[in-house]
């Protein structure tokens, strides 16, 4: 049974690098993840990633376990990442959508996607990509840490460092813009469209014609 | 007395409110009658389609993929917080802790290098001077010693003097020699680190022995050779991967171009012919036509 990653800390703080390193294999996917999506490179995504872990390997001895380890990793993640973003002075490089490399699709396309499906994904994906760049970087870091990390309201309110209430509003907001941009660059909102084609097949109230009089 | 906020018919309840229905997350400071929000909600054309919006906005955020990378490979093999040397406490351990084993190096690589070159430094009337190599300028007869030590060697207490040619001329330097200087540079290394640790005020650190420093040492370097062969290794073998993965792609895409210029071709050649075709049935239908009387 694998340990849980309490008691790998608990190891790596007494010595065991062994455990340190198990948890570097089971978080380096999840934080390499908010990395890229947060700055938007591969290769600085990678290397925060690294350093993420680094600086965790340095400073476990003070981790208490007030917050998960999840929690306290993605807390130097963000912050190098922040770091990362004031250093370069300007706005995450996401990369705008442009024409599909269907050669490059196909070699990913899974048995029970259509080609026209993967094309559309990954359309949407870029889209979505560059939506997410005209965010604001604290809707941007909400909206990924809920929607990607899958991290609750109070985790990330924790991780943030604000209220509650705040990191609601922030999802609204950050939701809201993103909906504004994608419908600007033709996504149909499939919910929106669904809502609305009901709205028309329903049966709407004719007037009953007046029996006009003789 | 319960403070529940009802949601009735025409009362639309704010964003916050909406977010935790939209992610289904409530936890209970909210105060809220979930079931009279639910009825909300669902009768509210106006919350319907907020929440149809964001839940369709959600909906393709999901499309966001990461790139597949390759794992990092990153793993921690060093643990350079317990690693400790001998000048373990004070401000001058810190000082020297990287500093003192690559300079106990430096001084022994110098010395034999010294010694090997046969170095030869003077100081007399004529002032200072410094000759190196084996063979010796007949012209200039070495200088002799006068107890009034007009001339100066580099010599360490207890060193036998293999560095002056002018002491030991006739006599030549063996590999003994070498080495009895390479144990009294050694000496006076730990003579020194003895000295640092009593200057640190005696707290109580131990020396460690010359054989469990040196050994420490040549771990320690070892490791870090061993560390920078495993990396450099690893980025080889990254390296492999990507190279290859993209010519892979590169041919992938080569062929597909092929294909569609052979394509492109055939069609062309079918487009020629159907022409061709034409022009011919228009000639002979042309030619079938009566001339006009």
């Amino acid at each position: 049974m694998a340990s849980t990653d309490e008691e790998l800390v608990a190891r790596s703080i007494s010595g065991d690098m062994d455990s340190f390193n198990q948890l570097v294999t089971r978080w380096e996917r999840p934080i390499y993840a908010l990395a890229y999506r947060v700055i938007g490179r591969e290769e600085e995504a990678r290397d925060v990633c690294q350093e993420t872990f680094l600086r965790a390997f340095r400073s476990i001895g003070g981790f208490r376990g007030q917050a998960k380890f999840s929690s306290w990793l993605y807390r130097i993640a963000l912050n190098l990442c922040r770091d990362w973003i004031r250093r370069e002075r300007r706005s995450p490089a996401m990369q705008a959508p442009e024409g599909v490399d269907v050669i490059e699709l196909a070699s990913e396309q899974g048995p029970t996607e259509s080609i026209e499906e993967l094309v559309s994904r990954r359309d949407i994906g870029r889209l979505v990509e560059a939506a997410m760049a005209t965010l604001s970087e604290d809707q941007r870091a909400a909206i990924i840490l809920k929607e990607y990390q899958g991290l609750t309201f109070q985790e990330i309110a924790d991780l943030l460092g604000c209220p509650l209430s705040t990191v609601k509003t922030r999802l609204y907001q950050g939701l809201t813009v993103l909906r504004r941009e994608l419908e600007k660059n033709g996504v149909v909102d499939p919910f929106a469209a669904r809502l609305r084609e009901r709205e028309e097949t329903r049966p709407v109230a004719v007037p009953r014609p007046v029996p006009e009089t003789p | 007395m319960s403070t529940r906020v009802h949601f009735s018919h025409d009362r639309c309840p704010d964003q916050e409110t909406l977010v935790s229905f939209l992610y289904d997350e409530f936890d209970g400071s909210e105060g809220l009658d979930r079931r009279s929000l639910t009825r909300h909600v669902e009768s509210c054309d106006r919350c319907a389609r907020i929440l149809a919006s964001l839940g369709g906005v959600r909906q393709r955020l999901q499309s966001w993929q990461v790139p597949e990378t390759s794992p990092l490979a990153f793993r921690i093999v060093s643990d350079a917080r317990n690693q400790s040397t001998g000048l373990a406490h004070g401000a001058w351990a810190r000082l020297m802790k990287p500093a003192f084993p690559l300079a106990a190096a430096a001084v022994l690589v110098l010395g034999a290098a010294l010694g090997l070159a046969h170095l030869d430094v003077q100081y007399d009337k004529d002032g200072f001077h410094m000759r190196t190599g084996w063979s010796r300028d007949a012209a200039t007869p070495p200088t002799t010693v006068g107890s009034n030590g007009t001339t100066s060697t580099p010599s360490v207490a207890g060193v036998p003097n293999i560095l002056s040619p002018v002491q030991n001329q006739n006599k030549p330097v063996t590999q003994q020699d070498i080495q009895a200087l390479a144990q009294a540079l050694r000496a006076e290394i730990i003579a020194s680190s003895a000295r640092l640790q009593a200057q640190d005020g005696g707290r109580g650190a131990t020396a460690t022995t010359t054989t469990a420093s040196e050994a420490a040492f040549l771990k320690r370097v070892q490791q870090l050779i061993d560390q920078s062969e495993v990396r450099q290794q690893q980025n080889l073998n990254l390296r492999v991967t990507e190279l290859s993965g993209r010519f892979d792609l590169q041919r992938q895409s080569d062929m597909a171009t092929i294909e569609q210029g052979l394509g492109k071709l055939a069609g062309q050649r079918e487009f020629d012919a159907e022409q061709q075709r034409r022009l011919l049935n228009a000639i002979r239908t042309s030619q079938m036509v009566p001339a006009p009387r």
